[in-house]
């Protein structure tokens, strides 16, 4: 036999709790997270809640609900409040009269983060809401583990677009952040010892009104 | 003694609440830099030994005022006597200095939110309205500066600053008119040209 079958591993319903708790902990904090480790733990839940009845099943799904429910209504809430921070600051910017201020530059780049932040806090949410369905799916119908495949399936494309919309986003953000050089030419062009040639700082200009632009058109502003 | 312990946690409980408070509302607060501008000077006491120095701060936001006070508030205890009366003086007017400044900020948010429609139109306006943004933004820098002023200069300076907000609205409804009016001569003109192309 060349592929052998894996030993069943049942775990206690707190322990289960417990290894759920974990997960969820791990996307809250966009931690890595293999999808492998999840279809492991599919393949306990499974097998550890078919001999339950239905009422025990029923009150383990309902418990693991509300261990995800209640992080995910933190998460939106920072989420409300990062939305609010962006519009307040998109209107403080949009009403800048002088675009070119040096001092507009620090509140865009702010402004980005916070689009940043928000769009990683909407990847995690919808992330920790799918995975919640699937596990209290398998709890609630008590699948076998040959049926919980399917929900396998699920968890992998789930986990693998969570991966990849983290990753696009980790590279997007480390372009903005390199944008900010650490060296002082920046300084010499803010305390205007240095000239930049006006087509560059008009160009430069132009092309932030647009993000500004594209951001407030996202958000709207305050 | 002059504040006994228990009171000072009340008063500690009382000012990280107001902290809360205002952390939430200064979100809104865009012509405030979401509350993060610099707007009140507050005391800050040193202690060396048995000498207690009070000096002025720079100017800070509300929220770093506060959270100063709340550590002033904290260290009290560590002062001699005789200092303790005299800190506490200070720390009631830098408290009462707060609430003007709070209870004044909320007034001119109430007002910009009375003319949102104006300001959310001149933020999408084109360049030619350059000069009206302009207009708001020293407005704005005005009143800022205003904030702490007495009681009946402030009563002056809001009538201003609604006069002025109501100037700039009825100054923008103009410009959108002539706007629109030079759009409706532009489209009547092409038209007419169609029509002479047509004929011709």
């Amino acid at each position: 036999m060349i592929f052998k079958r894996k030993k069943k591993k049942t775990m206690s319903i707190k322990d289960l709790v417990e290894k759920i708790r974990a997960i969820r902990d791990l996307i809250d904090m966009r931690g890595s997270l293999s999808p492998s480790e999840l279809r492991d733990l599919l393949r306990s839940i499974a097998e550890s809640v078919v001999n339950l009845s239905d009422i025990e099943r029923d009150r383990l799904a309902r418990q693991i609900d509300e261990l995800f429910d209640e992080k995910v209504s933190i998460r939106k809430g920072w989420r409300e409040e990062k939305v609010r921070t962006i519009k307040s600051l998109l209107k403080e910017i949009s009403m800048y009269p002088n675009k070119k201020d040096p001092m507009l530059r620090p509140k865009i780049l702010r402004a980005k983060q916070l689009d940043m932040q928000i769009r990683m806090d909407d990847a995690s949410i919808e992330t920790m809401l799918q995975i919640r369905d699937i596990i209290v799916d398998t709890i609630r119908r008590g699948v076998e583990p040959s049926e919980a495949w399917s929900s396998i399936i699920r968890i992998t494309s789930v986990m693998t677009s969570f991966a990849e919309e983290l990753n696009a986003m980790r590279m997007e953000y480390e372009e903005t952040l390199s944008e900010v050089m650490p060296d002082v030419s920046g300084l010499m062009e803010t305390y205007g010892v240095a000239k930049e040639e006006k087509i560059v700082a008009e160009e430069k200009a132009k092309a932030e009104e647009e993000e500004v632009r594209e951001l407030i058109e996202r958000y709207g502003s305050e | 003694m002059i504040i006994v312990s228990a009171e000072r946690e009340e008063i500690i409980e009382l000012i990280d609440t107001i902290i809360d408070r205002v952390k939430d509302k200064a979100v809104d607060w865009w012509w405030l830099e979401q509350g993060k501008a610099p707007i009140i000077k507050i005391t800050i006491f040193e202690k060396a030994g048995n000498e207690v120095t009070l000096y002025e701060s720079p100017k800070l936001s509300l929220i770093a005022a506060l959270r100063k006070i709340r550590d002033n508030f904290r260290e009290l205890d560590k002062c001699p006597q005789e200092d303790k009366f005299k800190i506490l003086r200070r720390l009631y007017y830098d408290f009462s200095r707060i609430q003007k400044a709070l209870t004044r900020i909320i007034e001119v948010d109430q007002i910009l939110k009375e003319h949102d429609y104006v300001i959310s139109r001149l933020s999408q306006m084109s360049d030619e309205a350059e000069s009206l943004r302009n207009k708001v933004f020293s407005l704005i820098n005005s009143i800022r500066d205003s904030l702490l002023i007495d009681d009946d200069n402030w009563a002056l300076e809001i009538n201003k600053f609604i006069k002025e907000l109501n100037q700039i609205k009825k100054e923008m409804e103009e410009f959108i008119i002539r706007k629109e009016e030079k759009r409706l001569v532009m489209v009547e003109k092409s038209k007419e040209k169609e029509v002479m192309m047509e004929g011709a």
